[in-house]
């Protein structure tokens, strides 16, 4: 089979046809302006580069539906494998996958040769340069670059120049972009020596490419790259004296289009995932706040930029960062992986100044040239480049982002303008660069060829001076169709990129036999554990009281006669509302609206729709803690509130009957996500704390139920009442969905005395707040909080409390104050006392459970020093 | 003239705060016009803290609150004795333009003194006065007069009308602002003539007003800002716009940088559900030496 092949599987349509072959002459046409790419498969005379040949051949072999079909078992391997990047952040449960090209990239050994080469030199350059302005700033004493690039940079971090790099290097973790020259030249487009970012995508790609096309790899020697992120933990190791040292991955967070890759990194190298809120200074030494307690961190690889680490140092609106995280580097108690003020490098103002500081700084060559790259903040450059601006892309000093239109869109005069306008507002802000430093390639898309533009981004480790080594791969990054874009952040995808051996390491002694696969982080970060615990909460709340409406709407609707009703309503009223802290107490449940209302009010209001609204919140700042199923769940409960929320206009049947629906899904849905959980989530303590959180939520709304129809019933005391508080008591415990069980438990008529002891002491019932006590300690005690300082303070305070509820003997109370006693408008006495402070105590749980293990209020006092009472509150 | 001096931060926070870090900037350097006699940073409750010295040559206290707490106070106490500057009288007698190329050598070290910052933008309605009051011929004694002169004559003095997040192009328009304000616009029209300059934070005895008994009150008043610009022989020579005068003995510099957010005297962050208040006092009083 030969070159030829290929066109075998050109589109019929001509104008596709015709953009093909455009991609073989190398050249495309935009806007009738002919400008040239380098063609990176084809040559000059349309044949194949050799180095491509076995896979042009290979795919010009299958049919369109053959490479169709590998296509989609990509793309859902992909998706199998969590990969995304999202550059919409709406959609929650729906990231954008992750999209790589059947096609893969190949260099030769040459051509790698070069590139590698010439990365590594660079990188060793510019870490003298860091060295140099941030010490004695030499080059910038004797005039060899210009002043104002280097110190006026928004990236040049004065504070830098007190602190130590970790282990005397500025940068570790290096990443690269390169492009091509038409004439195939490889360029320098833009360092990102501070922040590799896409390295994951690199190896995610190559895992996908190895299980889809496996028989493809038999005709190349490739080096391997998937022990990218071994070596990497490796070095991160380096930066401890400790033999096993806590070593963290510092993420922005889900708001990051790369979370899919910090997640990933961190699991492959067996390190926590942490964002700025898990990490906490004291005493100058990081700690990261787990369920176990404070554990103190020796290493973080960042993956956030200086400008967002320390809101003491940096942008004081930071949220994202550790407040005094900068003097723990200043006192040499932690390391930050790269160094902070490497990101100085990677403004693009100092590109062009490659040459210059590898001459002085090295003595050598440069391996590599850069694309060309004028500062328009100098004068003479900026002049240069506004002359001829349609032949440039205007970028900012750092990101994704171009001023100027795609290469295949005009220049038309309003948007000069407006781009003039800009630059003119901070010249010093933005570079230019010429248009056209992409080459063209094929994509397959549907099974047919596409022509494509692509670039690339390589990556390198420095594992000390003089010793940093250039992964044998890369992020090829391909446009979308018609666009020169080739940025990931502006919709683009990407390649498998190949690196060839050469024919000294045939047998590719880069391919190590498997190292230890690193098990998954023990450490549950106290704000996995904190989401979880409130989603817990939340969905119970809104179980509970989708659960009562429910049943107030059935019964009303089909079981209660009118006396019923009138007795039971109050009782119900009262009770009701209160849940949430009473902000929902204006609403009633007796008219159809009231119930309306308490269902489907919008957030803040105490409904059913906000619990659910912040139990959903709370789960998806941990989206990467939930399965598929569990999250899927959440997003019905959701969308159970969507239509509703836009109807505004209903009659009361309908309303009555869509409350009731919604509220019954409701209940079903909260009991299914924890079914769901149970049966498809790792059972680590985080998701432990959830259950906690239901447990929790569940006492609390029985103690605070009973202590509401208390107050009812010390109003109707005295023998002369038996029968209307039989129905008050009745009313209540159909309420709470119990009177089956009162009589299963009982086999008597209602009375005070049983129902109280059932629902505080009976060690079955599933709403006693015996039994949920005691599944939370259990949980407790299982769970990884073993070695949590607040444990044991936690576990006693539970204790007590059963402890206290226990040994009330309620049918004596009961007998005294109610059975027996004299009806009173005002709640006092001693059952009404025991009940409160069993209530407040109850909530109390939440402080012992949120200090000992969410916020680490209890391990930051003076060991010696004796805790304050309650839960007052330290100063 | 010896002062004693207290100037209490007081934070006080709604609802609790959990996790504050501070950094504070209240050491008043050893120059020639001034020497400290005693000096004490007090930290309500007792927190460790430790110490760096920033990039503009400030010593900081750093310190943590990581309990929960509802109120956290820092008193600076110290004694100072001041005595009137030393002007360098050849160096005030350069012209302006010669002063400017004189700096061009040492341009690396006050790179940061000739730089716009978010709170000082050059340039703009500052270009006019720097052309106005700091030609290229003048002294730069009596430009700098000129200068001071013109921003106490055109600004009021109002308090309350600005804030530390009042953008200086606003100042400009309303004419109006405290002495940060003032301090600020100095800054950026030295800065805009090309003349390293910087913000400088620190305590003034107020006016002494008098009860009716003759003896001196005590006035509760705020922490004060001035400029400083550098002259040559590569001195720091003092100016206070909000007074109109070349600052002599009744000034007690803390700390410095290239505006009020550098020099801030207490910064910090903290986690908490609610807002806070933070209320500053200082009391300077002049003590028998």
């Amino acid at each position: 089979m030969g070159p030829r092949d290929l066109r075998l599987n050109l589109p019929g349509e001509p104008e596709k046809r015709h953009r093909v072959q455009q991609a073989k002459r190398g050249a495309t046409s935009v806007n009738g302006e002919e400008s040239v790419h380098w063609n990176e498969l084809l040559d000059a005379s349309g044949q194949p580069r050799e180095i491509y040949r076995p896979l042009l051949r290979r795919f010009g072999n299958a049919t369109r539906t053959e490479l169709r079909r590998t296509d989609e078992q990509l793309e859902a391997t992909m998706r199998e494998m969590g990969v995304t990047f999202d550059i919409d952040r709406d959609r929650p449960w729906g990231r954008r996958p992750w999209f790589c090209d059947l096609l893969p990239q190949v260099f030769t050994a040459a051509e790698w040769k070069t590139l590698a080469g010439g990365m590594t030199q660079r990188l060793h350059a510019y870490e003298c340069f860091l060295r140099d302005v941030y010490g004695e700033q030499r080059i910038l004493r004797q005039g060899i670059v210009p002043l104002h690039p280097v110190l006026g940079s928004p990236y040049f971090q004065r504070a830098a120049r007190a602190l130590k790099p970790p282990g005397g290097r500025y940068l570790h973790l290096a990443g690269m972009a390169v492009g091509r020259a038409p004439d195939g030249r490889m360029l320098v487009k833009h360092h990102y020596f501070s922040h590799a970012s896409g390295m994951s995508y690199m190896i995610q790609n190559r895992r996908a490419m190895a299980r889809v096309l496996p028989p493809a790899f038999l005709d190349y020697s490739i080096h391997s790259i998937t022990e990218a992120p071994t070596d990497i933990l490796e070095v991160l190791r380096g930066f401890s004296r400790d033999a096993d040292p806590t070593i963290v991955l510092l993420s922005s967070g889900q708001g990051s289009a790369a979370y899919s890759e910090h997640s990933f990194l961190a699991r492959r190298m067996g390190i926590p995932l942490v964002q700025g809120g898990d990490l906490l200074v004291l005493n100058d030494r990081v700690y990261l706040k787990t369920v176990s307690g404070l554990e103190r961190v020796e290493v973080i690889y960042s993956r956030i930029s200086d400008n967002w680490l320390d809101p003491l140092v940096f942008r004081r609106e930071s949220l994202l960062g550790v407040p005094g995280l900068v003097q723990c580097i200043r006192q040499g108690t932690v390391s930050v992986i790269n160094a902070v003020g490497s990101q100085l490098v990677d403004d693009r103002a100092l590109l062009p100044l490659a040459p210059t500081l590898i001459r002085y700084y090295l003595g050598e060559t440069p391996v590599l040239d850069d694309l060309e790259t004028y500062w328009l903040g100098d004068l003479d450059q900026r002049e240069f480049v506004l002359n001829d601006l349609p032949r440039f892309n205007i970028r900012p000093l750092y990101g994704e982002h171009f001023l100027t239109p795609d290469e295949n869109q005009p220049l038309d005069e309003r948007r000069q303008k407006a781009l003039l306008r800009e630059i003119s507002a901070n010249p010093a802000g933005f570079v230019a660069q010429p248009r056209g430093s992409t080459a063209l390639t094929l994509c397959y898309e549907s099974g047919r060829p596409q022509p494509r533009h692509q670039d690339h981004i390589l990556f390198a480790l420095c594992r000390g001076e003089g010793d940093c080594v250039v992964f044998p791969g890369a992020l090829t990054r391909v446009a979308e169709e018609g666009s020169f874009f080739t940025a990931s952040q502006l919709g683009g995808g990407s390649k498998d990129t190949w690196v060839e051996t050469d024919a000294d390491t045939k047998g590719d002694p880069a391919r190590r036999p498997a190292r230890d696969v690193h098990p998954p982080s023990q450490h549950v970060t106290s704000r996995v554990a904190e989401a979880f615990y409130w989603t817990g909460r939340y969905l119970e709340r809104a179980r509970s009281l989708a659960a009562m409406i429910a049943v107030i709407e059935s019964l009303e609707t089909e079981e209660l006669n009118s006396t019923e009703r009138t007795l039971y309503r109050p009782v119900w009223n009262r009770m009701l509302p209160p849940l949430d802290g009473g902000r929902a107490a204006k609403e009633s449940i007796s008219s159809v609206g009231g119930r309306y209302r308490l269902t489907f009010d919008p957030a803040g209001s105490g409904s059913v729709f906000s619990s659910i609204e912040r139990a959903i919140t709370n789960a998806e700042s941990i989206l990467e803690c939930l399965s598929n199923e569990a999250g899927g769940t959440l997003s019905r409960m959701r969308a159970l509130f969507d239509l509703p929320r836009r109807r505004h206009r209903l009659d009361d049947v309908q309303r009555a009957a869509i409350t009731r629906r919604t509220c019954e899904q409701i209940t079903e849905l909260v009991a299914q996500f924890f079914g769901v959980a149970q049966t498809t989530m790792i059972a680590d303590g985080g998701w432990r704390f959830c259950e906690i959180g239901e447990r929790i939520e569940r006492a609390a709304i029985t103690a605070n139920a009973l202590a509401t129809m208390t107050r009812s019933l010390l109003r109707s005391a005295g023998p002369a009442h038996e029968h209307a508080r039989e129905i008050q008591l009745s009313a209540f415990l159909r309420l709470l969905n119990c009177r089956d069980v009162y009589r299963r438990v009982y086999q008597m008529r209602i009375e005070s005395g049983p129902v109280f002891e059932m629902f505080f002491q009976n060690p079955m019932v599933p709403r006693s707040v015996n039994r949920c006590l005691t599944h939370c300690r259990e949980l407790l005690q299982r769970s990884q909080a073993e070695s949590a300082p607040g444990l044991q303070r936690t576990v006693a305070g539970i204790e007590t409390l059963r402890d206290a509820l226990l040994q009330v003997d309620w049918d004596k109370l009961a007998e005294r104050e109610i059975e027996h006693g004299q009806p009173r408008a005002a709640a006092r006495g001693e059952l009404i006392d025991r009940i409160d402070g069993l209530l407040e105590r109850t909530l109390g749980i939440h402080h012992l459970i949120a200090d000992g293990f969410l916020n680490h209020q209890v391990h930051m006092r003076a060991a010696n020093q004796p805790l304050l009472t309650g839960f007052a509150h330290a100063v | 003239m010896r002062f004693e001096i207290t100037h209490s931060t007081d934070y006080r926070y709604h609802g609790s705060a959990i996790e504050a870090y501070l950094e504070a900037r209240l050491t008043p350097p050893e120059t020639a016009s001034q020497s400290i006699l005693s000096h004490r940073i007090e930290i309500v409750p007792d927190l460790p803290t430790t110490h760096y010295t920033d990039t503009f040559g400030n010593p900081v206290a750093f310190f943590s609150h990581t309990l929960r707490h509802e109120r956290l106070a820092i008193h600076n106490r110290l004694v100072v004795e001041t005595r009137a500057p030393h002007l360098p009288g050849e160096a005030l007698d350069v012209p302006v333009a010669e002063a400017r190329q004189l700096f061009s050598s040492v341009l690396l070290d006050y790179f940061d003194y000739l730089q716009p910052t978010a709170n000082v933008p050059v340039g703009g309605l500052a270009t006019g006065w720097a052309r106005q009051h700091l030609a290229p011929g003048i002294s730069l004694r009596d430009g700098l007069d000129a200068l001071n002169r013109a921003v106490y004559e055109k600004f009021d003095y109002r308090p309350g009308t600005t804030d530390n997040s009042t953008p200086l192009p606003l100042v400009w328009k309303a004419k109006r602002g405290v002495c940060q304000d003032f301090a600020h616009i100095m800054l950026s029209v030295l800065r805009t003539a090309g003349l390293p300059a910087r913000y400088v934070c620190g305590y003034i005895e107020t006016e002494p007003a008098r009860s009716q008994s003759g003896r001196r009150l005590v006035g509760a008043v705020a922490t004060h800002a001035w400029v400083e610009v550098l002259v040559p022989g590569l001195q720091w020579v003092a100016l206070d716009p909000t007074n109109n005068r070349w600052c002599a003995e009744q000034h007690v510099a803390v700390s410095f940088g290239r505006d009020n957010r550098d020099a801030a005297p207490v910064r910090g962050t903290f986690k908490g559900g609610g807002g806070q208040v933070m209320k500053i006092k200082v009391n300077m009083r002049r003590i028998k030496g």
